[in-house]
């Protein structure tokens, strides 16, 4: 289950799904509805298929993705986008060099 | 969901259980009337004709590992859930349990009904299509997202209607939700494979 909070942690992993509610959709395709470097789009996609939110279908140099969401996966996503549901970075902690660097 | 070896084994043993149940409780318990017959036929018979269906060189799909895990484990669900509910019969038949428990066996039958029509419900739109891409005869996933909601819907109703009303008014709505829930799961695949030619050639979502 962590895995699936995680997966919908990201706004971009959301509108992925959001998308694949509409049809299923190759790797391309929704790459198009993103301005985000290939390898980025390859890891939200793994993202989502190791949390078994989407299942991927190659033929050829193709893979098609499906959308495979339970009905509870379904309202956590509702649910996340409504509330804007983010993870923010961790805060990295404030070592004495950083702030000597700060207060240069 | 279990593997697909251990699916199978658990529903023949599901399946296997409650036929030598119903043959000794027919044959050894008096006045146990015939028509409990009828659902262990009804899952037999369904059984038997998704697993022909899927080993038919005529079908258009190829089932998944998936598919057929989920098929055998809901019958093999049903059929133990079946075994028992017929157990108790015989038991509060026989007289071997008091009759002052039957309203509260009555009662727990009917959440376990509610409670398996909302895990059911919940897995549904995680099946994926048997169709190769592109070639589905209707919009799968649609209709098993829609379908998905609607029987976990209908499985919290029953579920939380044997919860609060009197046994008699409780058997009636349930029985009344689900027959609708079937009905409704029906005309909306209908509703699809009618519809589905337009739908499909609908032009992808704008960025």
């Amino acid at each position: 289950m962590s895995q699936v909070f995680k997966a919908l942690s990201d706004p971009s992993r959301r509108r992925v799904l959001q998308l694949l509610r509409e049809r299923p959709m190759t790797a391309g395709e929704l790459a198009d509805h993103f301005d985000v470097s290939k390898p980025t789009m390859s890891a939200h996609f793994a993202v989502l298929r190791e949390a078994d939110l989407v299942d991927g279908a190659k033929k050829g140099t193709t893979i098609t993705y499906h959308l495979k969401m339970s009905v509870l996966e379904e309202a956590l996503l509702d649910f996340a986008e409504t509330f804007g549901l983010q993870v923010k970075p961790a805060r990295r902690s404030a070592t004495p060099r950083r702030i000597a660097r700060r207060e240069v | 969901m279990p593997e697909r070896r251990t699916s199978l084994v658990f529903a023949l043993a599901s399946m296997l259980a409650l036929v030598g149940l119903a043959a000794w409780g027919l044959a050894t318990v008096p006045g146990l009337p015939p028509r409990w017959l009828v659902p262990i036929v009804i899952v037999a018979g369904l059984w038997t004709y998704v697993e022909w269906v899927a080993r038919s060189p005529r079908t258009a799909w190829t089932p998944t590992a998936d598919i057929m895990r989920w098929h055998r484990t809901v019958f093999g669900v049903i059929a133990l859930f079946l075994a028992v509910k017929f157990a108790a019969r015989l038991a509060f038949t026989a007289e071997a349990i008091d009759p002052e428990w039957i309203p509260l066996a009555r009662r727990s039958f009917g959440i376990t009904v509610g409670l398996m029509f909302t895990v059911w419900g919940n897995y549904l739109p995680k099946l994926l299509s048997p169709w190769p891409p592109g070639r589905e005869p209707f919009n799968w996933q649609g209709v098993h997202r829609f379908v998905g909601r609607l029987v976990t819907l209908a499985g919290l109703t029953v579920m939380i209607v044997w919860l609060v009303l009197p046994l008699d008014i409780a058997r009636l709505v349930s029985a009344a939700v689900v027959l609708g829930t079937c009905l409704i799961v029906v005309g909306r695949k209908l509703y699809s494979v009618a519809t589905w030619p337009v739908e499909r050639d609908r032009p992808l979502p704008g960025r």
